[in-house]
């Protein structure tokens, strides 16, 4: 389960594989990409229980399958310089097939790894990397 | 006739004896018998001509001599030459990356003014933004020393463990002092909500400012660091 912290419209979202992964159980980190299922979605303030403007609002529903990038992780991971960095929760933003962010914002901080995997397209959409 | 006499007799003679060789009660034949007995060593005749001296083993030829077996000296102890060659190399290490020693300073336990566990601290690097936050555990490893800076990022809890001595390490200062001395060596406690510390950026903030006016000189350097620290936000986008 992973907190999705972009404008899509998912609030939770469960990782249900990891791509170009292979072995008993597969992990991913920053920057690695995922498949996950919709499991909460976001409401938007007053709107929100209100079924038309909600599913306006939102480009993903509960129960969809899409792919995601995480973008933060509990694991602490070590940098090249030897230094790690740690994250209180896992986080994950949606992507569409060809990798292009399903969402035009994002709302917390990402790691700064996605720069070395080349998600700079995430990265100009963060406000702030670590 | 004459041939078939000595014949019978022989048979008569061999059947003879060999009934005698069987009555015998103990005796036990067999061909090992034969051959009993202590062999007497002959030595070998004094000048052997030479060509018959490759049908002897090789270290029964008579010019064959004992080989010198060469006894080495022991190699010269490095133990002896250095006692303590990590210690040695760390204390190189540390005169490469730390030559004025005030890193070292900073971050020795013995001094009263060094950074402790529970300080805030600012660290800012030579290449990407710097980091701040509440040390919540220092490693004194030598050249390897680091310490676990925690800070909350858009409401997100960050950690951070920054190798003291690397290279990279612009400066390293503490903004801030603990309150009261800890009384734990690491403050892993602080990630539970009802000891998290928040976000320490004001206090941060706060203490550039004051520095700025101190300092007076610099307030461009100081005002850097400051917008590189309050956001990334802006200087992410600067740099885009």
């Amino acid at each position: 389960m992973l907190n999705c912290i972009d404008n899509s419209g998912a609030a939770i979202v469960e990782c249900v594989a990891v791509m170009k992964k292979r072995g008993m159980r597969p992990t991913a980190s920053i920057g690695d990409r995922i498949i996950v299922v919709v499991q909460k979605q976001r409401s938007f303030g007053q709107e929100g229980p209100g079924g038309g403007s909600l599913s306006i609002a939102n480009k993903v529903k509960r129960g969809d399958i899409r792919h995601a990038v995480v973008v933060r992780a509990h694991k602490e991971q070590q940098r090249k310089d030897g230094s790690y960095v740690k994250f209180d929760d896992n986080a994950c933003v949606l992507i569409n097939k060809s990798g292009d962010p399903i969402g035009t914002r994002l709302t917390s901080v990402v790691g700064a790894e996605l720069r070395d995997k080349k998600w700079s397209k995430i990265l100009s959409l963060a406000p702030l990397h670590v | 006739m004459a041939q078939a006499l000595p014949f019978r007799s022989a048979t008569c003679c061999c059947r003879r004896a060999v009934k005698f060789a069987w009555s015998l009660p103990a005796q036990k034949r067999s061909m090992l018998s034969l051959h009993a007995g202590p062999v007497e060593r002959l030595d070998f005749p004094p000048q052997l001509p030479e060509q018959y001296w490759s049908q002897l083993p090789k270290r029964m030829r008579p010019d064959q001599v004992k080989r010198e077996i060469k006894i080495h000296e022991n190699p010269p102890s490095e133990w002896k030459t250095c006692k303590e060659p990590v210690k040695l190399i760390d204390q190189q290490q540390m005169a490469i990356l730390d030559p004025t020693g005030a890193r070292a300073r900073l971050f020795d336990p013995k001094n009263p003014d060094g950074a402790k566990a529970g300080d805030i601290i600012l660290a800012t690097f030579k290449t990407g933004e710097p980091f701040s936050g509440v040390a919540m555990s220092i490693k004194w490893r030598g050249p390897h020393t680091s310490v676990l800076l925690r800070n909350q990022l858009t409401r997100v809890g960050t950690e951070m463990d920054i190798k003291v001595f690397s290279p990279l390490v612009q400066s390293m200062e503490v903004a801030q002092k603990a309150a009261k001395r800890p009384r734990r060596a690491r403050l892993y406690f602080l990630r539970k909500p009802k000891h998290d510390m928040g976000s320490v950026q004001k206090i941060v903030d706060g203490y550039l400012r004051q520095r700025a006016i101190l300092t007076g000189g610099s307030p461009g350097g100081a005002k850097r660091q400051q917008g590189g620290v309050r956001g990334g936000v802006r200087g992410g986008t600067r740099r885009r």
